[in-house]
């Protein structure tokens, strides 16, 4: 087992541990956190695998009524949570670093070509740009 | 708990939607994170299990399709790394080999698998056939990249030796190999001048080499050595026939031939001749005497020279046969039975003439059809004249034709089968080639560390002993492959040595077709042969052999370390 300072922090282990230090003390199901993330099951079950693995993340079975099969949680440990909040914070600030002309107010210019049908000439390009402004 | 309304609203419209889409899907989403759960190893289970849970929540057949394909995907990794590993899961399934290697004994064992599996693929180097398979791969991709089948200085260095014995015959073999003209010219003269009974090496090289400059004293010297044959009439009207194919437009072949007093004279002196030879006897008998005594044990090379070896013009011969016919119809029209019939027994006579002595089924079959051609007309004549006897035999030479097809097409079935046969090896050879390129850069790799005692990284050892381990597997399973299925092919071959005949020797041909590996799925779909299927499963299950006892190599090995 790693240390849980080497767990390798991809792009979707970040949205994980994102989402699951929203509440970092509420139990979580894995289909919740898919919608959240926006991760398929088979990128997200390997990631909340081996966060578990790190005893970075407890799971535990949810008592359902008799018959319904009972569901699996999870919550990020202590340390889990530690890890997390130094990882994204960490992340936040490359990701600051990466793009620091580009604020809120930016214009961004977009160009786009059109591909229309002509009579005489089968089909024709117009050039066509515009700019717009990032929103949250 | 009260639901809100906007919520009532789009769980209503869930369940609508849910109600449109199938209901099999969701259902066959279920089995299927279900089956995939009982291959998982138990450490990897409860996270299955997770998932199973998760499905009913997924809002959407399709969703949940998609939730269980990736919770299967997930769990058939787990369960192939447990399988390799024999581990159930944890850091053991994430890096099943690890704790081995750092004991050095995945390093042995691969070592060993790897040793063992290309020792194997040697030992196959003692069977002459499997030899002669490598030789026949080897050459079918010099010919697929138009290099001749023997080098430049193999050649030179055996014409330097026939020469120095006056060996007419192995001079006259290397004439009839895929050469430039020049040099087929110069070696078939120096042949013929040694032993003029090899003349009639000058009828195949006649028809091969268009743009020959001894062009007609050859047709002369051979006409004067063989006055009594068909054939060489047939190479003269041949040429003429050709130069016309490419001269006219193909609607106007025949009545410019039929104009043309020298092809006519060419095909009337051949269909009076007493004799058909079309010299592959010879061919054959040639082949075998210096493939024996120079030890030559090079199958292609009979195949070049049969592949080059020219038939008679089949488009001149029938254009004749065609004239011929014609001219007996109008004789007929006019009430001139006598020479009508004259027309077409010439016809008949000589395909009977072609057919005794034809030495391959496609000079056979052509010769059914002109003789079924030549004798439908003549039966109508001795109905009329209440000849039956004469009716009944030429009814029964008219229905030869149909035999002949038959046996056509079923030759041409085989020859299906053993064009897939010879895919087969021509595609072994090829992963024969990579396996082995895969083997030597492994090793290479795993030398050089060794011998410089490089640092390296785990992975990287992993990832050279697992190409070494592959490698040497796929050397095992293509040689044996390649063996098996040239197999056939070496027994044809030496049916030709030990001169039983020579009907199947054409089967090797599509060696020449060889480009690369079969991808033309179309044909396999069409034809699918039952050599095919037969080889294609033998690969199979060599496969699913060899990685049954790997695992089991890799679990003995492994299990007292982990249990450790």
């Amino acid at each position: 087992m790693g240390e849980p300072s080497d767990i390798r922090v991809s792009p979707q282990t970040l949205s994980v541990l994102e989402a699951l230090l929203e509440e970092p003390a509420a139990w979580r199901y894995g289909y919740d956190l898919s919608r959240e993330t926006g991760l398929k099951s088979g990128t997200l079950y390997p990631v909340l695998m081996r966060l578990a693995e790190r005893r970075l993340l407890e799971t535990r079975w949810e008592a359902t009524e008799p018959g319904r099969p009972p569901r699996h949680m999870y919550r990020l440990t202590t340390r889990g949570a530690e890890l997390a909040r130094g990882k994204l914070s960490q992340a936040r600030r490359k990701r600051a670093l990466a793009r620091p002309a580009l604020s809120d107010s930016s214009p961004l210019t977009v160009r786009l070509s059109l591909t229309v049908p002509s009579a005489s000439r089968g089909t024709v390009l117009i050039p066509h740009s515009f700019k717009v402004r990032l929103k949250e | 708990m009260k639901t809100e309304p906007f919520e009532g609203r789009r769980a209503k419209l869930m369940r609508n939607r849910r109600l449109d889409q199938p209901a099999w899907v969701g259902k066959f989403a279920t089995w299927l994170l279900r089956s995939s759960l009982d291959l998982a190893p138990a450490q990897v289970r409860p996270w299955g299990d997770g998932m199973l849970a998760e499905l009913r929540f997924v809002e959407g057949s399709w969703a949940s399709l998609s939730w269980a394909v990736g919770g299967t995907c997930l769990l058939l990794k787990h369960s192939l790394i447990s399988f390799f590993a024999g581990s159930g899961g944890g850091s053991a399934a994430r890096e099943p080999l690890a704790g081995f290697d750092e004991e050095g004994g995945m390093k042995k064992l691969a070592a060993w698998v790897a040793g063992l599996s290309a020792a194997m693929s040697l030992l196959l180097l003692l069977s002459p056939v499997f030899r002669q398979g490598l030789r026949v791969v080897e050459s079918s991709w010099r010919t697929a990249f138009s290099r001749p089948l023997m080098s430049e200085r193999e050649r030179k260095s055996l014409a330097q030796r026939a020469r120095a014995e006056h060996d007419a015959r192995t001079l006259a073999f290397l004439a009839l190999q895929s050469l430039p003209t020049e040099e087929s010219v110069r070696l078939a003269d120096e042949a013929v001048k040694l032993d003029p009974g090899l003349t009639w090496v000058y009828a195949s090289l006649e028809v091969r080499h268009r743009k020959n400059p001894e062009s007609d004293r050859w047709v002369e010297q051979l006409n004067q050595w063989d006055p009594d044959n068909a054939v060489p009439k047939l190479v003269v009207a041949g040429r003429i026939c050709d130069e016309t194919f490419l001269r006219v437009p193909f609607g106007q072949v025949e009545a410019s031939l039929a104009a043309n007093r020298q092809w006519r004279d060419a095909m009337a002196a051949a269909f009076r001749s007493p004799r058909y030879d079309s010299y592959f006897g010879k061919l054959f008998d040639l082949d075998r005497d210096v493939m024996t005594r120079r030890g030559l044990d090079q199958p292609m090379a009979v195949m070049g020279a049969l592949a080059v070896f020219g038939f008679p013009n089949l488009g001149s011969l029938q254009a004749y046969e065609k004239i011929l016919l014609a001219e007996g119809k109008k004789f007929e029209s006019a009430g001139d039975l006598k020479r009508a019939s004259e027309s077409y027994w010439t016809v008949v006579r000589f395909a009977q003439l072609m057919q005794l002595h034809s030495s391959t089924d496609l000079e056979r079959l052509v010769a059914a059809h002109m003789l079924a051609e030549g004798s439908a007309p003549l039966k109508t004549i001795a109905q009329r004249q209440g000849a039956t006897d004469e009716s009944a035999a030429l009814a029964y030479q008219v229905e030869q034709w149909s035999t002949a097809q038959e046996s056509w097409w079923d030759d041409h079935f085989w020859r299906e089968a053993y064009l897939w046969n010879a895919r087969i090896a021509g595609d072994s050879s090829l992963v024969l080639v990579l396996s082995l390129g895969l083997v030597l850069v492994s090793v290479l790799y795993l030398g050089i560390r060794r011998l410089r005692s490089l640092p390296s990284s785990n992975r990287r050892l992993r990832l050279a002993q697992g190409m070494a381990v592959a490698g040497a597997a796929g050397l095992l399973v293509s040689s044996l492959t390649l063996f098996l299925s040239y197999r056939p092919f070496a027994e044809i071959y030496s049916h030709f040595l030990e001169q039983r005949g020579a009907h199947g020797v054409r089967s090797m041909t599509p060696f020449f077709d060889f480009w690369g590996p079969s991808t033309d799925i179309m044909r396999f779909v069409e034809f699918r042969p039952f050599a095919v299927s037969f080889w294609y499963a033998f690969i199979a299950a060599g496969l699913i052999a060899l990685t049954l006892m790997t695992k089991r190599l890799v679990q003995r090995r492994l299990k007292p370390k982990l249990a450790g």
